[in-house]
């Protein structure tokens, strides 16, 4: 499969709205790799292109990376910066399907929801630890966290199997380890360096876990400003093996 | 696996109810090919007979067919002319496996013998998208639209696959396009044979661009009502087509 980085940043993206911290100073001076866009993931599978996740500035990811055909769209949580950009898929022309969970889904629909969309979507829930069978792969959504309705997936193409945590704390359920073990590639939200940080694993933490579950490779996305810029990040992460930083228009192949 | 049509008539069944229109009144005076209870199918599984279904007139319809046993009753949606034969299963003497979505159940809860639902069948619960795995195959149900919560079914059996959409609308998620893709038989219910505009199922022309569209290799049409071409008709209309065929009450394929 071919993996596709439109967006790597967090919640606020970098630089950051307003403000004026070393790390968004020199993302608005020297751009390039600097800058991070809202995360977002296309995963070109076998005779289907799954987005994953849609956020605010979905409509320019999606220009600026020539998009013009997707099959579904797999929602991990039902906060601003993952699905806050839903509404620009009313103007989608065709056809698409609409992964998430079903309290996902009520809150998308209380926020996001129009009669626009609902022509576009089909509306198919998942269930943690179920499996989603299409022909030539599958996917298994598994519970990111234990209360909030957070989902990560794993994706099995043949022998190959990618797990995204989509935002996870380091706190994981043994299902999700065993899911991810030995993984060809795992994919972590990492909004900041190291701990203290509660609410999200940082890539200390990220770095230590793809060594726990025995993954073959690990890249780190969703970074915010308070993590180091690209250029550092890169360097720290060039002296353990199989570890790569993302930064927007990535591509792998897998 | 082996597949037998037990009844391929859509919700009214052929001869409909009071009905006298030419095709109604043929299939009254000819019988035959032209007469069709409500849809029924039976999958001859590895170790496991599966009903999809249990339309009103299930009980003459294992009668007439012989089915003496059945492992397990799949149920696309709760419509009457699905569903409204599962109480004749209070007498079947052994365990069934009964499996639905959570919706349908609740539907079929309502009834007035809803109460004795679990003396019937062992309820399985599906859920869209998600396999249910026996040792030699599994079965994936994919969620279609068609006013109540309705699922099509993927059957796999080693390489052999084949997808039944149930009652569905022209419109499928991308998913379940991709369960039908290259699937070695595809069964679509075509009660007309232009659907009406207002009506969630889909027509025989545009069955047959589906089959085109998803490269399935064989297409067997079913769940037929009175407006639609009487069978004869039909199997003459569909022969210009390869691969495509009408199922009549009784026939069986070998997939």
């Amino acid at each position: 499969m071919r993996i596709k980085f439109l967006g790597t940043g967090a919640a606020e993206g970098i630089p950051a709205i307003n403000c004026t911290c070393p790390h968004c100073r020199r993302a608005r001076k020297e751009d390039g790799r600097l800058v991070r866009e809202r995360s977002s993931i296309l995963f070109s599978l076998p005779g289907y292109e799954l987005l994953v996740d849609t956020p605010p500035d979905i409509r320019r990811l999606i220009n600026k990376y020539n998009i013009t055909h997707l099959d579904g769209i797999f929602i991990t949580r039902s906060s601003y910066e993952h699905v806050g950009g839903i509404k620009e898929f009313e103007f989608w022309r065709g056809e698409l399907d609409f992964l998430a969970d079903e309290r996902l889904f009520e809150a998308i629909k209380r926020e996001h929801w129009t009669e626009r969309l609902q022509r576009v979507m089909f509306y198919i829930p998942y269930y943690a630890g179920a499996i989603l069978h299409f022909s030539a792969f599958s996917i298994i959504p598994f519970a990111a966290r234990s209360l909030t309705p957070i989902y990560g997936l794993s994706i099995k193409e043949g022998d190959t199997r990618v797990v995204y945590t989509s935002d996870t704390v380091s706190r994981l359920t043994n299902y999700a380890r065993r899911l991810m073990f030995g993984c060809d590639l795992l994919i972590v939200n990492t909004p900041t360096f190291e701990p203290p940080k509660a609410d999200h694993i940082t890539v200390v933490e990220a770095i230590q876990l793809k060594k726990e579950v025995e993954a073959k490779r690990l890249i780190l996305t969703y970074i915010n400003h308070r993590n180091k810029p690209h250029d550092e990040l890169e360097e720290y992460v060039s002296q353990f093996e199989g570890v790569k930083v993302a930064y927007d228009g990535m591509e792998v192949e897998i | 696996m082996r597949i037998k049509f037990l009844g391929t008539g859509a919700a009214e069944g052929i001869p409909a109810i009071n009905c006298d229109c030419p095709h109604c009144r043929r299939a009254r005076e000819e019988g035959g090919k032209l007469v069709r209870e409500r849809s029924c199918i039976l999958f001859s599984l590895p170790g496991y007979e599966l009903l999809m279904d249990t339309p009103p007139g299930i009980l003459d319809l294992l009668a007439k067919n012989e089915v003496t046993r059945i492992d397990g009753i799949f149920l696309t949606h709760e419509h009457f002319d699905h569903a409204g034969g599962l109480e004749e299963f209070l007498y079947w003497k052994k365990d069934v496996d009964l499996f639905t979505a959570k919706e349908t159940y609740r539907a079929l809860r309502k009834e007035e013998w809803g109460g004795r639902l679990s003396e019937i069948a062992f309820h399985i619960l599906y859920r869209p998208g998600m396999i249910i795995r026996f040792d030699d195959f599994f079965i994936v149900p994919f969620l279609v639209l068609h006013g109540v919560p309705t699922y099509g079914l993927m059957l796999r059996e080693g390489e052999k696959k084949i997808v039944c959409t149930s009652d569905s609308a022209l419109r499928f998620s991308n998913y379940a396009r991709c369960l039908m893709a290259g699937a070695d038989l595809l069964i679509v219910n075509t009660p007309y044979f232009i659907n009406p505009p207002h009506e969630a199922h889909i027509g025989v022309p545009d069955a047959i661009k589906l089959k085109g569209g998803v490269g399935a290799k064989k297409l067997i049409l079913t769940h037929f009502n009175h407006y639609n071409k009487p069978h004869d008709e039909l199997e003459e209309y569909v022969s210009q087509f390869e691969g495509v065929e009408a199922a009549y009450d009784g026939m069986e394929v070998e997939v």
